[in-house]
């Protein structure tokens, strides 16, 4: 079962980050890196803010990463997440990848055992026959 | 080699509505309400006015699109009218665009407006943005106001270990003293002063921010006439304010894009007040600044801006605070005409409004609100969040000092 329930509206796909929704859906996490000057980013955009250059990679990596912050959502902003609050919201540093910062839910922790700092892996939930969310859930 | 606005322009008269719920009347009479003031003040004929810079955020609900509600509403001679819209720094925008045209030699009189009539959309809060690349809905879905700025106060807590309860305080503090500020002042849209206890016992909005740490939307329009010193003088003008100077800072990516910025501070505003204070020759602001109005829409945008206005130190701002650094009584007094927290924001008008307390002061003529002696005021225009942001950057005071 996915984290978040069915009903909720999906990514909808564009030309800078459909690589990063394809690869979700093959399992495999990707990050934007700028082919001129090596910087990574994310969210995913067509220019690097650090050189200004349209020049971009997509680079692979495994998917480990540490929480930078995280908090508990209470109020359901939308009628799909009327059973499923309080839900986490966590946003995931990446030092495989320049360590941008990613913003997920953590799947298989309650919230009172969340800490900034704590170590995390990614998973994939299959939303639909098209979208996968790149998730986390504790470090093994 | 360019060489800056420093002492390039003055400010020949200005004008500005009571601010608020402005039932009793429509955006045309708001206009025309500041601009009567500002042409009074000026002491020159409309037709004097050779270019118009109007400043307006939300067209769809308040005056309409394109400059033609200015010079509908001024009945202007066809001259030429600009309409300007850079989020919630739109007024200095427009400020900015009246200035460069008066310095460049293109015209000797220039107008600068800002209006907004958001209390006719019926409900709190602003109206939803209509896309683009500051709207990215689906990496940040459920965006409120409140909501991302409440996070700037968590992460400043986070950053610089502050207990949250004294952050709170601080933030608090920030609060009543533009409350005490606005209660003295005819023109502000919320006029009575509340405590501290008060302000802490508030309903939450989004934790940390409660209700009296946001302000609200308002109804109203400002305006600066502008010249050259010659000008000012062979009209017979004393005393003159000149314009020292105007910076604009607009985000990139880098704060949402990377991991080099912690959410707890303005990236533009920081680069834009150095760039100002350059640009003025003030190199120790916290020393030779008089007066500051900052954006304020939240009391923790405030708090942090003192940080990235170089007058607090990193990680100072709540000390000062609660110090009385920044009341009408300390040494950098801040919102002095109550800011957008009691004076109100209504969004195209608010870097006018600023304007307008910091050339009151100047002259002298700020009433119950008088300062001692200024002689140098900042205004900090701020929209957006605080991930990307447009910051724009005032400072104006005595011709020649």
């Amino acid at each position: 079962m996915p984290y978040l329930p069915a009903g909720l509206p999906l990514p909808q796909p564009t030309d800078a980050d459909a690589p990063f929704w394809e690869a979700a859906r093959r399992h495999e996490l990707v990050v934007q890196r700028c082919t001129e000057c090596g910087t990574f980013r994310h969210s995913p955009q067509p220019c690097c803010y650090n050189c200004q250059s349209f020049n971009y990679e997509w680079v692979k990596i495994k998917g480990n990463g540490v929480i930078f912050s995280y908090t508990n959502v209470v109020h359901p902003v939308h009628p799909a997440l009327k059973d499923r609050v309080p839900f986490n919201v966590v946003l995931v540093e990446l030092p495989e990848a320049g360590n941008v910062r990613i913003v997920g839910n953590l799947v298989d922790t309650p919230f009172e055992d969340l800490y900034v700092g704590m170590p995390v892996e990614v998973t994939f939930d299959d939303m639909d026959e098209g979208t996968t969310l790149p998730q986390w859930k504790r470090a093994s | 080699m360019a060489t800056g606005i420093r002492d390039k322009v003055v400010i020949l008269g200005m004008g500005c509505t009571k601010f608020g719920e402005r039932w009793d009347v429509g955006a045309n009479q708001l206009m025309l309400e500041a601009f009567r003031e500002a042409l009074a003040d000026a002491g020159i004929e409309k037709n004097q006015i050779q270019a118009a810079w109007f400043g307006s955020y939300a067209d769809e609900v308040s005056v309409g699109k394109s400059a033609l509600p200015l010079s509908l509403a001024l009945r202007l001679s066809e001259i030429p009218v600009t309409r300007v819209e850079n989020l919630c720094a739109t007024g200095t925008e427009a400020f900015r665009g009246a200035c460069y045209a008066v310095a460049a030699g293109v015209y000797d009189i220039t107008l600068a407006l800002g209006c907004e009539k958001l209390k006719d959309t019926g409900y709190g809060g602003l109206p939803g943005r209509s896309g683009g690349p500051t709207q990215k809905s689906q990496w940040a879905p459920g965006q409120t106001a409140p909501g991302i700025f409440a996070q700037l106060a968590s992460a400043y807590a986070a950053k610089y270990r502050i207990p949250m309860e004294d952050l709170k305080r601080a933030m608090a503090q920030v609060s009543v003293k533009s409350h005490a500020n606005g209660s003295i002042n005819p023109k502000a849209h919320l006029r009575r002063a509340v405590s501290i206890e008060q302000v802490l016992a508030a309903p939450i909005i989004s934790y940390p921010l409660g209700l009296y740490d946001c302000c609200g939307v308002s109804d109203g329009s400002a305006c600066a006439i502008v010249t050259t010193p010659e000008i000012a003088k062979a009209l017979g003008k004393k005393d003159l304010i000149s314009v020292k100077s105007l910076q604009i800072s607009v985000s990139n990516g880098r704060e949402a894009g990377h991991n080099d910025w912690d959410g707890d501070h303005f990236v533009t505003t920081a680069k834009a007040s150095k760039r100002a204070y350059e640009e003025a020759g003030i190199t120790n602001p916290r020393q030779e600044v008089s007066m500051i109005e900052v954006h304020d829409c939240f009391s923790i945008t405030e708090l942090v801006t003192m940080e990235d206005l170089y007058m607090s130190e990193r990680g100072g701002a709540v000390k000062d605070i609660l110090e009385g650094f920044y009341d009408r009584d300390g040494k950098v007094p801040c919102q002095i005409d109550g800011g957008l927290k009691c004076f109100g924001h209504p969004v195209g008008a608010s870097g006018l409004r600023m304007l307008y307390e910091m050339y009151l002061q100047l002259q002298g003529r700020a009433g119950e609100r008088q300062l001692p002696n200024p002689h140098l005021g900042l205004t900090h225009n701020l929209g957006g969040g605080p991930s990307e942001n447009v910051c724009g950057i005032a400072i104006v005071g005595s011709y020649g000092a």
